[in-house]
C-alpha cells in the first residue's frame, strides 16, 4: 500500500528573505542564518553548550498545528493563489541562550512559515509576524483581494491575551505598494500573490 | 463493522530492535511504513479499569481498542523506516493533511513536533533534514507518505 515517503520542501526560505545556506557568523552574510538564533542585524546568538545543535546547521523549532489550504478555496480569486501549507514554530526557546529570554527576545522570532506545496519550497513570512504562534489558520475574507488568518498561539505570560488576526493585501510589495510582478523576485512574488507580503495582524 | 473507520498515525515508538537504518536517534525500528498494526491510542487507561488490566498489556501490542464512536488502524507509526531512504518517520505527529498527489496516490503529510537538544530522549536531536543545497536542519521534520489510492480505500473499508 505504501508507495513512499519523503519531506514537503526541499528549500527554505528565512525572514531576510534569502534562501537559508550554510551557516556563517559574518553578519552581512544573511543567507547563512535561520531566524530563531539571529539578530535582525545578522548576528548569531550561539545556543548555550548543553543546547548546541550536533546533528545539523540548523533546527525547526516544534511545528505544532498545521493548516492545508487549497487554492481558490472559496471561490475563483478567492482565498490563497496556490495550495500552501501553513506552519510555525511554536514557544518560547530563550532556556537554549546564554541570557535566556531576553536572547531569544533578541532574534528574529520563531518563524511563520508558508510552504508552496507545489515547488517543495517553504518561506518564512515576515507579515504574519515570528512569536512562536500555534497554529495558522485562514478564513474566508468573503473579499478578492484579501485573505484572512487567525493566528494562534501562547500569552508569553500576558494575562488575557488578545486574539490576533491577521489581514494581508494581496498584489502588494512589503512596503504595501502594488507590487510588481515583472520585476519581483520568487520569493516576493509568491508571497504577494497569496496576500502574505503586506499585511497587519 | 463500522462505516467510518479512523485513521491514526501513532505517537509512540515501535519497541523492536535497533537498526542503523533507522536515522533519527532513538527512533530504532527495523518495521518499515505501514508495517506497525497496533495501536498506540487506548479506549481507556488500564489503570482505571484494574489492576489485571495493567498487567495484560504487552509490548508492542494494542491496548484497549473498545472505542465508542470509531475505528482506528494505523496507517504509519513513528520509528518506521522508508523501505528505500532508510530514513525514520519522526514524532511527536502534530498537524496533519492528506490529498491527492495523483489521480492513484494518496498523499498523507504530517508534521512532527520536536525539540532538538531541548528534547528530554538521551539523543532528542532528530536525523538531518537536508535541503536541495544541502544544508541541513534537525528538530521538525514535515514527512509526505505516499499510498496507492485503490490498496488505500480497501485497506480503509475492511
Amino acid at each position: 500500500m505504501v508507495k513512499g515517503s519523503g519531506k514537503l520542501f526541499h528549500t527554505v526560505y528565512n525572514g531576510f528573505g534569502e534562501v537559508v545556506s550554510s551557516p556563517t557568523h559574518d553578519p552581512s552574510r544573511l543567507d547563512g542564518k535561520w531566524g530563531n538564533q539571529t539578530r535582525p542585524d545578522g548576528t548569531l546568538i550561539q545556543f548555550k553548550p548543553d543546547f548546541k545543535l550536533s546533528q545539523a546547521d540548523y533546527f525547526f523549532q516544534s511545528f505544532c498545528g498545521a493548516w492545508y489550504e487549497q487554492a481558490n478555496k472559496y471561490g475563483e480569486g478567492m482565498g490563497f493563489a496556490d495550495d500552501v501549507w501553513l506552519t510555525a514554530e511554536e514557544w518560547e526557546i530563550g532556556r537554549m541562550f546564554p541570557a535566556g529570554s531576553s536572547d531569544s527576545a533578541a532574534t528574529l522570532g520563531l518563524a511563520s512559515l508558508v510552504v508552496d506545496i507545489a515547488n517543495e519550497t517553504a518561506y518564512t513570512v515576515p507579515a504574519l509576524g515570528q512569536t512562536g504562534y500555534e497554529k495558522l489558520m485562514p478564513i474566508n475574507s468573503g473579499h478578492k483581494d484579501y485573505v484572512v488568518i487567525v493566528a494562534a498561539g501562547y500569552n508569553h505570560g500576558q494575562e488575557p491575551a488578545p486574539n490576533r488576526i491577521y489581514v494581508g493585501i494581496k498584489n502588494r510589495a512589503a512596503d504595501g505598494s502594488e507590487i510588481n510582478y515583472a520585476t519581483a523576485n520568487q520569493r516576493d512574488a509568491f508571497l504577494a500573490r497569496n496576500g502574505l507580503l503586506y499585511g497587519k495582524i | 463493522m463500522k462505516n467510518t473507520p479512523a485513521i491514526l498515525i501513532a505517537t509512540t515508538l515501535v519497541s523492536t530492535a535497533l537498526t542503523p537504518l533507522a536515522l533519527a536517534a532513538g527512533h530504532g525500528s527495523q518495521k518499515v511504513i505501514g508495517q506497525t498494526t497496533a495501536l498506540i491510542a487506548e479506549a481507556v487507561l488500564p489503570t482505571l479499569v484494574n489492576a489485571q488490566s495493567e498487567r495484560d498489556l504487552k509490548d508492542g501490542e494494542s491496548a484497549n481498542t473498545d472505542f465508542p464512536f470509531a475505528e482506528f488502524k494505523a496507517i504509519a507509526t513513528v520509528g518506521e523506516v522508508d523501505a528505500k531512504s532508510g530514513l525514520a518517520l519522526t514524532g511527536y505527529p502534530d498537524g496533519q493533511a492528506a490529498w491527492l498527489a495523483d489521480d492513484e496516490t494518496v498523499r498523507v503529510v504530517y508534521q512532527s513536533e520536536s525539540y532538538a537538544t531541548m528534547g528530554k530522549a538521551p539523543q532528542p536531536e532528530t536525523y538531518p533534514w537536508a535541503m536541495m543545497n544541502g544544508v541541513t536542519f534537525t528538530g521538525s521534520h514535515i514527512h509526505t507518505i505516499d499510498y496507492d489510492r485503490a490498496k488505500f480505500a480497501s485497506f480503509m473499508s475492511h
